[in-house]
């Protein structure tokens, strides 16, 4: 290997390797959802159910698992790859390429795995956590010519020393930076985010839907054997249903099973009991039951942890690699001398790092003049202010129906506009604002639609109901017909057998 | 070969930038719920209180009886705790004043010791003489009363009839339920603010007058607890008090007309004002289920925007479906298995160092 294009190409098999197995996991994922939708519409009720129409049929395409998994990849997947590969290096470096450090970070790592088993067996995931690692390490450790295994240590301080500060930097100037100011200000202003935009949500609950905790989840399976007690079996199948459980014939793959014990209600997953519980207090208190049911059968807790240590400190750390490792490749091309690019590289990508977060922490902060008077600044010739004014609006309830030009906000060319005034509408009054919102349920952008069904749903007039269940079933976007679901539930809508 | 001392260096240095990152990125905040819920007030919040003391009312057999709860099923504070699955317990009591209880029977059985003082000072004194165990962090304690001091200031038969004195009463007995709760460890508490008495169907015959000037003294009642709320939050160090604003809430209900029905009862009232035990229609239609109370659908909307309002999980809709927020809702500040994984691979590292030296 040559110099300098190792590391990316190390990089980018942990990457791909990652790829193969999130795929096969959303991929399983999908499918166990489209047995589970099938099940429920197979029985006598058939219950409405997200996600529905042309979303469902898409649950088994590997394409769509692909998608799921890439979300996976740049979080785990990236994080694994760079926690593998900073450790070959330091062992190989530093550390003597001692062998029983090896044996032991093995073992320590083998411990980790055994750890996300902890709640169920873990096939697919443990697979990839094992397999990942090897993959990088091994390529990381490959002996190189002479010429490539040295080091400048001077450089290597410098690496350590640019992205401890930049992480200080970033924790105390980013405090204020949220996923959404993120959004709204890099993806949703320029049509290559909005893209990457409409990516992120078109496959996000796919993706979500393998570590969810069955409560927050909108399709479960349920099973309710009471022993001939209807009027009780009744009693519960309407709680379960408007918990979003659907009853299904009894089988092993069922996420939750009820039967009845004397008096008590026994609260079984897969096979294995989970908890007990009076039938009178359950009926008084299902969500906190149902909760508890959710929590003691999570097996993905530790699964969400890695991968939200890997999304705040591993992808930026793999990017940051990656990107040296590029810019080195580039500057070498450029004829600079070996020295100066190792001196400048890091610094160069922490500069570009941190005029992006600058950048970002700049448009997320809202001026103390647009939070007291926000209304004033809708009509600001900058669309950053007037989206920053929409903020306030939002959060304090102001009723811009009184704006004059609300309408122009509305039919704005930003999507970011246009999201956060249909998000106002939700609490603003006047003749107009039903119809407008019933209009912007069939805008171009999903978001926008989202935040008009929520709106709709805030405004809780139950007129709107049909027109947003016939939105939900002809939507071909989970996400949309997520948010719908969401909005029909806070009009009061409540599940009925069909049949 | 790498000596030792050379070595040990380089981990310790390796093991500090580490941790050090991992200490610099724990700083994500995160939104929050409550494991537990010890709840305070009137028949706003109370379900099984009152009629714990006096027993269900039946108009036969114990006429002098408390409803079970006075809506035509949970209230709001129950929908909350549903919602967060959280335990919880409900101290409040029908009927309760911030200090005292409007019945004046009831009244004088608590003072004579025959049952506890049950407005908001005794609903606190009496749950703190319990010597209560709670997970301070882990406690949201809530407190909504008020509405009956003034349904009593308006029938005359309070013990002042200057409204200065009326707040300035209530605000300083729902300072000393705080303190006495801060006290005890409490640290964690939302107090909901009153909605107007004068849209409820107990006004609906008033004169435009009269209900101006209810309106006119439950918001300064509001404004006065605002000053309150911030006071005990400038004096207790470490307390964290929400305050919900109900009045704008329940107002937009009734504006928007969020119900068929936002004007009428749903329970069949008699030319007093007493239920009859009939109802008037469809639940789903109503607003309210007597002359003051509302219907539990009523309480689950409270709920739902108390919820998203001041506990919300995200800030872009109250959504924790995506990806990201769907990790972060459950993993976010937390650095600690990163912490675990950095130091174990240090011990590991230094035994590892520590053998190869003794081979």
């Amino acid at each position: 290997m040559k110099k300098g294009l190792s590391t990316p190409l190390v990089l980018l098999s942990g990457l791909f390797t990652a790829q193969v197995g999130f795929m096969l996991l959303v991929y399983v994922s999908n499918h166990e959802l489209l047995t589970a939708l099938k099940e429920i519409h197979g029985t006598e009720a058939a219950y409405f159910t997200i996600p529905a129409g042309n979303v469902v049929t898409r649950l088994g395409q590997l394409f769509t698992a692909f998608n799921g998994g890439l979300f996976f990849t740049f979080t785990l997947g990236a994080g694994l790859s760079v926690t593998a590969f900073s450790f070959g290096w330091v062992w190989y470096h530093l550390l003597g390429r001692n062998k029983n450090i090896l044996c032991l970070a093995i073992i320590c790592w083998v411990g980790c795995v055994a750890m996300l088993n902890y709640n169920g067996p873990q096939f697919i995931i443990s697979g990839t956590f094992l397999l990942i690692p090897l993959v990088v390490f091994s390529l990381t450790v490959v002996p190189r010519p002479p010429d490539c295994e040295r080091f400048s240590k001077a450089c290597l301080s410098l690496h350590i020393l640019l992205l401890f500060l930049s992480v200080l930097g970033m924790g105390y100037f980013g405090g204020n930076v949220s996923f959404s100011n993120f959004r709204d200000t890099f993806l949703l202003s320029n049509p290559a985010g909005i893209m990457i935009n409409d990516f992120y949500y078109r496959y996000t609950l796919h993706a979500a839907r393998v570590f969810k905790p069955l409560d927050k989840r909108t399709v479960n399976t349920c099973s309710i054997d009471v022993g001939g007690d209807d009027a009780l079996g009744n009693r519960l199948e309407k709680i379960l249903v408007n918990a979003d459980f659907f009853p299904v014939t009894p089988g092993i793959n069922v996420d939750l099973i009820i039967t009845k014990d004397g008096k008590q209600l026994c609260c079984s997953h897969r096979g294995k009991r989970i908890l007990q519980c009076d039938t009178g207090d359950f009926s008084k208190n299902p969500s906190a039951w149902l909760k508890q049911f959710s929590l003691k059968t999570d097996a993905h807790f530790q699964f969400r942890q890695m991968i939200y240590l890997a999304l705040v400190a591993g992808l930026p750390l793999f990017v940051y690699l990656f990107l040296c490792a590029l810019l080195q490749i580039f500057l070498g091309k450029m004829g600079w001398s070996e020295n100066r690019i190792e001196m400048a590289v890091p610094g160069l990508v922490l500069f570009i790092a941190m005029v992006m977060s600058g950048i970002l922490s700049y448009e997320s902060r809202i001026s103390p003049r647009v939070s007291q008077s926000p209304v004033q600044y809708l009509a600001s010739p900058h669309v950053r202010e007037r989206i920053a004014a929409l903020k306030v609006i939002c959060r304090k309830k102001i009723n811009i129906v009184d704006f004059q030009t609300y309408g122009a906000l509305l039919e704005s060319s930003h999507v970011g506009e246009r999201y956060w005034a249909t998000r106002a509408l939700a609490y603003s009054r006047g003749k107009g604002v039903e119809k407008r919102l019933l209009s912007l349920i069939e805008d171009s952008h999903p978001n926008v639609v989202c935040q008009a069904l929520y709106a709709l749903g805030k405004r809780r007039d139950k007129r709107d109901l049909q027109e947003i269940i016939h939105r939900i079933t002809t939507s071909d976007h989970w996400y949309i017909q997520w948010y719908g679901y969401r909005a029909v539930k806070q009009l009061g809508w409540k599940q009925i057998a069909l049949n | 070969m790498v000596e030792w001392t050379q070595l040990m260096k380089r981990v310790v240095l390796s093991v500090c930038v580490l941790i050090a990152f991992a200490m610099a990125f724990s700083t994500v905040a995160h939104a929050r719920t409550y494991e537990n819920i010890v709840a305070f007030g009137d028949s706003l919040t109370d379900h099984n209180g009152l009629s714990s003391y006096v027993g269900v009312y039946d108009p036969d057999t114990n006429p002098n009886g408390a409803p079970e709860v006075w809506s035509n099923g949970d209230v709001w504070v129950e929908y909350l705790a549903a919602d967060w699955g959280a335990n919880l317990d409900n101290n409040a009591i029908g009927g309760a004043m911030s200090l005292g209880h409007e019945n004046a029977e009831i009244q004088a059985l608590s003072d004579s010791g025959a049952f506890p003082q049950l407005g908001l000072v005794g609903q606190v004194d009496l749950y703190v003489s319990t010597d209560p165990e709670f997970d301070e962090e882990e406690t949201l304690f809530t407190v909504l009363i008020g509405a009956n001091d003034f349904l009593e200031f308006g029938k005359g038969e309070y013990y002042t009839t200057d409204p200065e004195v009326l707040i300035g009463g209530i605000m300083n007995n729902i300072s000393d339920a705080v303190v006495s709760l801060y006290s005890e460890g409490a640290v964690n508490f939302l107090i909901i603010n009153l909605p107007n008495i004068g849209i409820t169907p107990s006004y609906s015959s008033k004169s435009a007058a009269e209900i101006a000037a209810i309106t006119a003294l439950i918001q300064a009642y509001n404004t006065a607890l605002a000053t309150t709320v911030e006071s005990l939050k400038a004096n207790l160090s470490g307390i964290s008090i929400d305050l919900f604003d109900s009045f704008t809430f329940i107002t937009e209900l009734f504006d928007t007309n969020a119900f068929a029905n936002v004007i009428g009862t749903y329970m069949e009232l008699d030319a007093e004002g007493n239920r009859t035990g009939n109802v008037n229609g469809d639940a789903d239609d109503y607003m309210f289920w007597d002359s003051i109370h509302p219907m539990t659908r009523t309480h689950e909307m409270m709920a739902d925007e108390l919820s998203e309002t001041l506990y919300p999980e995200e800030n872009d809709g109250g959504s924790s479906s995506c990806f990201i927020n769907s990790v972060q809702g459950n993993a976010a500040g937390s650095a600690t298995p990163l912490i675990v994984l950095v130091v174990s691979l240090f011990f590991v590292a230094i035994a590892g160092i520590g053998l190869k030296q003794r081979n």
